[in-house]
């Protein structure tokens, strides 16, 4: 007990130092807070246009034929993803044998303000799917969502049908006249005049603004009771090192395109347009009945970011006839990095898609400057 | 809400119960050498769980709070304001300034960091890579056959040998000559 009194201020003092750091660095850039941890799964890098940075994880059993394309959202850094051997969904996916392919979002600067759902899904997305498509000798791919990446590829799917063979969402963050979230009561209130005077101080809405409405979201959470839980579980094995990497990214934050901002708080989440089919993205109606392909909707049944009922309304929005809804007793991180999703959910997921991908051809040959057929 | 109100009401007491009877009895009792640390621990710990869910929801309750959203956003407009007036007071006196001085400006500085972290982010990608194919490279190093190398070896030294074949009649009075590349 004492090694616990002795303990919380060195914590304290720790996430007061990651602060001030951060502080340092000037409120409107400090991004992410501390570098990223060493990757656990190699890649290569396969494309980098825009605000997108494309990553190639090869299958280590035998490959699928149907490559699928991680869409991370735009909140921290990926590296969750990929956070330890064992927690790992990239290495979860690669080992079941599924070529991978993951956004790493490249944080805005100042002068990308302007970017909205446009850029984002017109432009970096559907960049990353070619990009896909090319490197993978393909015509269709499958796209994975996570959270606000969810939103993007529900987006892209609905804009471009013809290039998706199918689509996995995680915790999407859907129907938003769910306001079972406390802090939504907060968020409510926020007038289009104070986001306009957000993006008109920052340029973008800044990393600080970003972890306060995460802090925000359980304080005593992450003021106290987290640190209590690593002196609790500090003879288990494994705990103390998941902690710590759990934590950096915790403090990974990134900075928010200005319209994308602007776009997602009023249109997606005070208007609730998308799940109305009224979002307007680059000129064109985000129709959700357009997206036909088989639809899988993983929902985290103690999400206490997004709530259930506000990503299971999804099956009924889509088009598909071939649609699932798996509902996984886990949370909103805990679906990506909890042993109980990597044991049971991942190959939950892995079934599902190798299900509905079209079979391996005997040879496959990757495009490049003098292959134009596969 | 009433379903709440019940696990509030529950909280409530828990924590009381933890705190002022469980706790100091399981307390001591372990200060006599009656009880055991154990005890107490979890005393104070069902206490304390009890007391983060009454924080949790007391909090939550806040942020329901139409009051406190408008104090919050309007605090936030006002704090936003001021930081614009800063901003705007900064560049109009020393916007100018730093070019003059020979100092690079914010947006200069901004670009080449952008730069820097786009050039870690490929370096550190590749440099995994490299590990990984040493790694590949390694264990398909030991995997190899020793038999394998001597027989290359010996292969070698046979093409050597034909080459020479009068010094292979003589007495070995010569070395063997480096073979032809």
């Amino acid at each position: 007990m004492l090694s616990l009194f002795s303990r919380l201020p060195q914590y304290w003092m720790d996430g007061a130092i990651r602060y001030f750091e951060g502080l340092r660095n000037g409120l409107s850039e400090p991004f992410p807070f501390i570098a990223d941890i060493p990757p656990t799964t190699p890649y290569e890098v396969i494309h980098e246009e825009g605000k997108v940075r494309l990553r190639y994880y090869r299958a280590t059993a035998s490959a699928q034929s149907t490559p699928l394309l991680v869409v991370y959202a735009l909140i921290k850094r990926p590296y969750i993803l990929d956070l330890l051997p064992g927690k790992s969904v990239v290495q979860n996916l690669l080992n079941q044998g599924f070529d991978v392919y993951l956004t790493d979002w490249i944080p805005p600067t100042r002068t990308d303000s302007w970017r909205g759902f446009d850029a984002y899904v017109n432009g970096d997305v559907a960049n990353a799917v070619r990009a896909v498509q090319i490197h993978a000798g393909v015509e269709q791919i499958s796209l994975l969502g996570y959270c606000f990446g969810g939103l993007l590829t529900t987006m892209y799917t609905a804009l471009h049908p013809e290039t998706v063979e199918n689509l996995i969402t995680l915790t999407l963050p859907l129907d938003m006249s769910v306001r079972e979230v406390p802090l939504f009561g907060l968020l409510d209130k926020l007038r289009p005049e104070t986001l306009e005077q957000i993006t008109a101080t920052y340029g973008n809405c800044p990393a600080w603004f970003m972890k306060a409405a995460f802090t925000a979201m359980s304080p005593v959470h992450h003021a106290l009771d987290k640190y209590m839980g690593l002196h609790r579980n500090q003879n288990k094995e494994g705990y103390a090192e998941m902690f710590t990497r759990f934590e950096r990214w915790m403090n990974s934050d990134v900075p928010l395109a200005g319209q994308i901002f602007r776009e997602v708080t009023q249109d997606v989440f005070q208007q609730n347009l998308l799940r109305q089919n009224r979002l307007h993205v680059g000129g064109a109606v985000v129709d959700l009945r357009r997206i036909t392909c088989p639809v899988l909707n993983v929902v985290g049944e103690y999400d206490d970011v997004v709530h259930p009922q506000s990503s299971l309304p999804f099956l009924e929005c889509v088009g598909s006839a071939d649609k699932a809804n798996l509902l996984f007793p886990t949370g909103h991180v805990g679906a990506v990095v909890s042993t109980a999703a990597h044991k049971k959910l991942w190959p939950q997921v892995g079934q599902w898609l190798r299900e509905r991908s079209a079979p391996l051809p005997v040879l496959r040959t990757r495009w490049s400057s003098d292959t134009h057929t596969h | 809400m009433a379903e709440q109100a019940r696990h509030t009401a529950v909280d409530l007491m828990t924590m009381y119960k933890a705190t002022f009877f469980e706790l100091p009895m399981a307390g001591t009792k372990w200060a006599w050498g009656v009880g055991k640390e154990q005890e107490t621990v979890e005393a104070a710990w069902k206490g304390y769980d009890a007391w983060v869910r009454l924080a949790s929801t007391a909090i939550d309750e806040l942020y329901r709070n139409s009051l406190f959203g408008e104090v919050v956003v309007r605090a936030l407009d006002g704090g936003l304001r001021w930081q614009r007036l800063s901003n705007a007071w900064a560049g109009a006196f020393f916007g100018e300034l730093w070019p003059v001085v020979g100092l690079p400006t914010a947006a200069a500085v901004q670009a080449l960091q952008e730069g820097v972290q786009s050039l870690t982010a490929r370096v550190t990608a590749q440099d995994v890579q490299i590990q990984a194919l040493r790694k590949e490279l390694r264990s398909l190093t030991a995997d190899l056959p020793t038999q394998r190398k001597r027989r290359a070896s010996s292969t070698r030294l046979n093409a050597q040998l034909k080459a020479l074949p009068a010094k292979m009649n003589g007495h070995q009075t010569s070395t063997f000559p480096t073979p032809a590349a």
